[in-house]
């Protein structure tokens, strides 16, 4: 981002806000992802992972 | 923007590193959990659970063989997806990215997310005696948090606070691991209990090397992705259109 143009300055703000809102939203995304197939507790979820859940060691039965 | 070229990036990313990672799973990592299950098969059963409800305690699973490789595929698939996003969300808020720099969040998160916890709650084989399911999700979420952070303590804050960061991550294993009253097998043949525990050891190496692999592209993988295709598009500044 250029800081020292100043015309840039005030659109910089805004830019690094959605940028940071956007990193958040794909980070959560990951999250969700990451406990459905590594914590779910339904016998469905755990059974269909099971191998997966085992070789990168995430708590398991 | 940075959304979706993540998304993408990930996508990508989890392709090759499920990939590579199922690979080796179904070579070195599999035949060891399907030996592990034999015996848990040859354990008596317990008759008077199955007569009364088989078919409410029986869920479905997928089928031995190809189905449930493909199952297997599919999850790996999509744990590298959240991993792959979740590197890439701590690298792109970062900076600029680079191969290098990609490898060496993907070696700090095998640090924090197999061998910190590892530490504690070693990869277990099927049948194994442990301690009870949420305590120990419980730990190993407390010792991810805790260990990335104190990571990442010790990686960007002034050279004052370092210390903190080494703190953090002794924190869980002071509280120490959630432990079962009597770990190893519960089976009742001292041979098989022998045998077990040699798998259980290789199966404690060949994960450690697995996971090291899933890490070393994940990480790679991302870094170079999102400085190929974040860092060389600028994002999108009205400024620039104005002075066009």
């Amino acid at each position: 981002m250029n800081v020292n143009n100043p015309a840039s300055l005030e659109q910089s703000v805004p830019v690094a806000l959605t940028k940071n809102i956007q990193l958040l939203a794909a980070a959560a995304l990951g999250f969700v992802i990451l406990f459905g197939v590594g914590f779910a507790p339904m016998d469905l979820a755990h059974n269909a992972a099971h191998d997966t859940r085992h070789s990168v060691a995430f708590p398991c039965h | 923007m940075y959304f979706r070229q993540l998304f993408l990036i990930s996508c990508l990313t989890a392709l090759v590193a499920s990939l590579g990672f199922s690979l080796y799973q179904w070579y070195l990592v599999n035949p060891i959990i399907f030996a592990a299950e034999l015996f848990e098969l040859a354990e008596p059963i317990d008759l008077t659970a199955t007569e009364h409800g088989l078919e409410q305690t029986e869920s479905w699973a997928p089928d031995d063989g190809i189905e449930r490789s493909l199952y297997t595929l599919l999850a790996n698939f999509l744990m590298s997806l959240a991993y792959s996003l979740l590197l890439g969300c701590a690298v792109v808020f970062r900076g600029p990215s680079s191969t290098l720099k990609g490898l060496t969040w993907g070696m700090a998160a095998y640090l924090s997310v197999f061998i910190a916890p590892g530490l504690g709650l070693a990869p277990e084989i099927p049948g194994m005696e442990a301690a009870d399911l949420s305590q120990r999700q419980n730990w190993w979420l407390l010792t991810v948090s805790l260990t990335s952070i104190g990571l990442a303590v010790l990686a960007f804050s002034p050279r004052y606070y370092k210390g903190a960061g080494l703190i953090l991550m002794l924190l869980p294993h002071l509280i120490g691991a959630p432990a079962p009253e009597i770990h190893g097998f519960s089976h009742s043949d001292p041979e098989a209990v022998a045998m077990l525990t040699g798998l259980w050891h290789q199966f404690i190496l060949q994960t450690s090397i697995a996971n090291a692999l899933l890490w070393f592209i994940i990480g790679c993988s991302t870094g170079f992705l999102c400085h190929k295709f974040i860092d060389a598009v600028p994002p999108l500044q009205p400024t620039k259109l104005n002075k066009a």
